[in-house]
């Protein structure tokens, strides 16, 4: 399996001139770059690893196509990120979709005592993974793109096919739910 | 008293998104209060906390697993459509971005609704408040004008409304004037208007008061869609946009469904249009792959819905379209018969059954009597509303009454066709056809043709479409009258009125070029022994390039003695050129603007000036993710072949980069003519096109002559062609 590395700020636009010519190899570059952001984001809005895994799949199965669509107009980054978060965003709107542990690797660090110089810190965090699985879908869905994904509102309302205002709202209320829920357990 | 600032403001205030005074003011209670600076200190944390979330380990051999599924030939259409920022491409668009986010600042929350387009629509804007509206609610209008009306006092705002209930087409009374707009100081046009209850999706256009000017955006339209109260257009909303733009943009309605699903992925319905425009554009041997994968799908919706003892209409309705898109006979007939188990007094239960009578007794001496005898208590279910599925059911039994030579029965039917149908001039000429067996009804008949030139003559607004200002809709009802005029004719004649008959086909030959209306014109004149005027009539037919070669032989064989074969040829290239004058009399030529440059196959960069033919040139925009466009290619090689034969080129544009995809589905086509790309997005912008198959026929100045959309427009391209060569070697002086 290749090794997944954080994107590099260059060469983009070769790999999709390439990816548009049916090149392998480019479609291979751009999965080592991408894929790594693709199954976070998948996963954070899904909450489920098998439907990350799916949507990662999915994405780079239909990329050579759909990179026709791509013209250019903002970073490739951005846009493969936004395609990830609407396909995740298809996965959980079905009725069907089966809630599982979410972010699997964080109940270990729970149960197993943490004493690193950051133990505080992590442990926030794993207490607001649990705190996000009560939110509503929608609310906890724009918080996870706003504040740990780093979407503009406008950018957030096109993934959801909703206006940048009510993200804003929602973004609001998952802010003051989780702050009741983190509040209520210290 | 303290008043403290609202929870958002805190919120925003923490995530340092308030402005510099609203942030002061917060700034400065908080230095009193610990209360607030407590929850910003918290707010502040989550943030942090959110950061610091753990990353997931991505999940090992996937890379393998898409490598795999490539190679097994499955793909996938990713839903990215409207995911980029709407560029800043030229000055001219920089400016106008500055502009609209500098109103954006003054009016908050309004929202453009599209990307700005190019060309002519960049003059214009056109924007709502508010731009997410709920049903019913009162809409503010403000029109950032195009220069061709700025200086107008007072501007129309007119509209095409649809209810959940329209159909796919875009005919019929469904235009109307909502607003007024005024211009103000600041040159912009401001008005409101009522968004009526039941209407989920409208497009709209500005015009002058007098509805002779138009801006239409480039004929994209701008367009409001109805949103749930979570903030989602509705699902209903979509479907009509859908519906809306199947007859102007096939690839936005692709994209518009791919959207549905992806707002709404629970809905089946949204699945099986998904996979009927799949097939279409990717063609039935591509789209297998895509079926397996919908059949999974599929799969799991029955798992899931079908234990449920009660669904909506719309979600089981959807199951059965899925099922039946994705080829499952037997699930079609699980679902289809729950549907008309739950929704007895359901359109569609009536519309299904009404399919199973005449199945049943098709071929049977008397089916169609049984057939009309058994339909009229399920109509009664149905008859005090009405819907698209009403009309298909009407438009079925009047084929069926007369297949029973029942005119009673074809008479009752028409009724309710009338009750229930928005009445349009080519049905009703259609069904003024079909009571030609029954001389009792030829009043009927008459009335019929008349009322339908009636409602061309008009020009109501309701009819008017959005595109087109009042003298250019008069100029295509006109064009629209000819077929009618010449049913109306042949009526007449059969009716015993031969000299109004022959009035009626002579004010139609007068009035346009109309290959029907000269033939009906040379059977009457062959029948009142006007054997010359006959000949003369069928020859401006044989003239035409559109005319069976067969022409020929039909007139040397009625013609008798009367048939010379010199007059014959001086009246086929005097036919000929009346056709080029009628034609070049209905351009409006304009010029491109600017230098096209395109990348042919062998990856040369040419010029469209260099492609550029003698006498004309046409320009063909093509796509292979358009269905229609795909379902051209018959009739584009055709084209391609009768213009080398004239020496006039082709010039097919492909609206994406050369890669082997598309080699490969060319290829797989069987596609033989050669194809240009618009690498730069030149060719698209100076021709402002819309959509696709659309065409454009150049003159022997390279300015635009003439301009169609659509496989059947394909058609004129050759009528066009003549014109142009005929205007310049007959008509000498004659200039565009």
């Amino acid at each position: 399996m290749p090794r997944l590395t954080m994107p590099e700020p260059r060469h983009d636009t070769v790999l999709i001139e390439r990816l548009k010519t049916g090149s392998r190899q480019a479609l291979h570059e751009l999965y080592c770059r991408y894929g790594r952001l693709v199954y976070r984001t998948a996963l954070r809005v899904t909450e489920s690893p098998q439907d990350a895994e799916d949507v990662l799949q999915d994405l780079f199965v239909g990329l050579p196509e759909a990179i026709s669509s791509y013209e250019g107009r903002g970073s490739f980054e951005g846009w493969i990120r936004r395609v990830a978060a609407r396909m995740a965003m298809m996965r959980l709107r079905r009725a069907s979709h089966r809630r599982e542990v979410p972010f699997g690797t964080l109940t270990v660090a729970e149960e197993e005592p943490d004493t690193g110089p950051d133990a505080g810190v992590r442990l926030e965090g794993v207490a607001l993974a649990r705190a996000l699985t009560q939110l509503a879908e929608l609310d906890r869905v724009v918080f996870v793109l706003r504040e740990v994904e780093g979407y503009s509102h406008a950018e957030i309302g096109a993934i959801l096919g909703i206006t940048g205002t009510a993200s804003r709202s929602r973004l609001h209320r998952a802010r003051r739910e989780l702050m009741k829920i983190l509040g209520s357990r210290q | 008293m303290i008043f403290h600032p609202r929870f958002q403001t805190l919120s925003r205030f923490a995530s340092r998104g308030l402005g510099r005074r609203r942030a002061g003011r917060v700034a400065r209670h908080l230095a009193d209060c610990t209360r607030c600076r407590r929850t910003v200190a918290e707010l502040r944390r989550l943030s942090e906390a959110a950061k610091r979330l753990p990353e997931p380990e991505v999940p090992e051999c996937a890379w393998e697993e898409i490598v795999g599924r490539r190679e097994r030939g499955d793909r996938v259409i990713l839903p990215a459509a409207d995911l980029e920022p709407s560029g800043v491409r030229s000055s001219s668009q920089r400016y106008l971005v500055i502009a609209a986010s500098a109103v954006l600042l003054v009016f908050g929350g309004l929202l453009i609704l599209r990307p700005i387009p190019e060309a002519a629509a960049l003059k214009s804007e056109l924007r709502f408040q508010p731009g997410d509206p709920l049903m019913g609610v009162r809409v503010e209008v403000e029109y950032r004008p195009s220069p061709a009306l700025a200086a107008e006092g007072r501007l129309n705002l007119r509209a095409r409304h649809r209810t959940p209930l329209h159909g796919e087409s875009n005919e019929g009374p469904m235009q109307s004037t909502v607003a007024t707009l005024e211009r103000g100081d600041d040159g912009i046009f401001r008005g409101s208007f009522q968004l009526p209850d039941s209407v989920v999706y409208a497009a709209f256009a500005v015009e002058d008061v007098d509805g002779s000017r138009v801006d239409h955006n480039g004929r994209r339209l701008w367009e409001l869609l109805v949103h749930a109260p979570d903030g989602r257009p509705s699902y209903e909303a979509l479907e009509q946009k859908k519906n809306d733009l199947l007859g102007r943009n096939w690839e936005l309605a692709f994209e518009t469904v791919q959207r549905m699903v992806a707002l709404y992925p629970e809905r089946p319905g949204a699945w099986a249009e998904l996979l009927a425009f799949q097939r279409q554009v990717l063609g039935e041997a591509a789209a297998e792959t895509l079926v397996a994968e919908h059949r999974a799908r599929f799969q799991e919706f029955h798992r899931e819905l079908a234990e449920r003892p009660t669904l909506p209409a719309d979600r089981v309705i959807g199951m059965s379209s899925y099922a039946l898109n994705s080829q499952d006979r037997e699930a079609w007939d699980l679902w289809t018969e729950r549907f008309e188990r739950d929704f007895p007094g359901h359109p569609w239960t009536v519309f299904r059954r009404e399919n199973e009578l005449a199945g049943g007794y098709e071929g049977e001496a008397d089916g169609a009597d049984r057939y009309l005898a058994e339909l009229e208590p399920l109509w009664e279910k149905i008859s005090h509303h009405s819907s698209s599925i009403h009309a298909t059911i009407i438009w079925n039994a009047l084929h069926q009454a007369r297949q029973a030579d029942d005119a009673q029965a074809f008479l009752r039917w028409l009724e309710r066709y009338r009750k229930h149908v928005s009445v349009t001039p080519e049905d009703l000429r259609y069904i003024a056809r079909q009571t030609d067996r029954w001389p009792e009804l030829r009043e009927t008949e008459l009335d019929l043709l008349r009322e339908a030139l009636r409602l061309l003559e008009a020009v109501p607004d309701s009819r008017r479409a959005l595109e087109h200002g009042v003298e250019r809709q008069r100029q295509e009802n006109r064009e629209r009258s000819l077929d009618i005029l010449a049913e109306l004719g042949a009526t007449l004649v059969a009716a015993g009125d031969t000299a109004a008959g022959l009035d009626t086909l002579a004010l139609a030959a007068r009035r346009g070029w109309n290959l029907q209306v000269f033939r009906a014109l040379a059977e009457v004149q062959f029948a009142i022994g006007d054997t010359a005027g006959a000949l003369r009539s069928l020859a401006r037919v044989a003239g035409d390039p559109l005319a069976p070669g067969s022409v020929v032989d039909s007139a040397r064989q009625r013609g008798g003695r009367h048939f010379e074969p010199a007059s014959w040829g001086a009246w086929v290239d005097a036919g000929r050129l009346e056709m080029a004058r009628r034609i070049l009399a209905r351009s409006e030529p304009r010029s491109l603007g600017a230098e096209v440059h395109l990348r042919d196959a062998g990856g040369r960069v040419r010029t469209l000036e260099e492609l550029r033919g003698e006498d004309a040139t046409v320009v063909l925009f093509w796509s292979r993710w358009c269905g229609p466009a795909v379902e051209a290619i018959p009739d584009i090689e055709w084209l391609y072949g009768w213009l080398g034969a004239r020496g006039v080129p082709l010039v097919i544009v492909v609206d994406e980069a050369r890669s082997d995809e598309l080699d490969q589905f060319i290829a797989r086509r069987g596609v033989e003519f050669p194809t240009y790309y618009d690498y730069e997005g030149e060719a698209k912008t100076a021709f402002n096109k819309f959509s696709t198959p659309e065409y454009f026929v150049l003159d022997r100045s390279g300015r635009v002559a003439f301009a169609g959309l659509g496989k059947k427009a394909l058609q004129t391209v050759a009528r066009e062609v003549i014109a142009l060569q005929v205007g310049g070697d007959l008509l000498g002086g004659l200039t565009l």
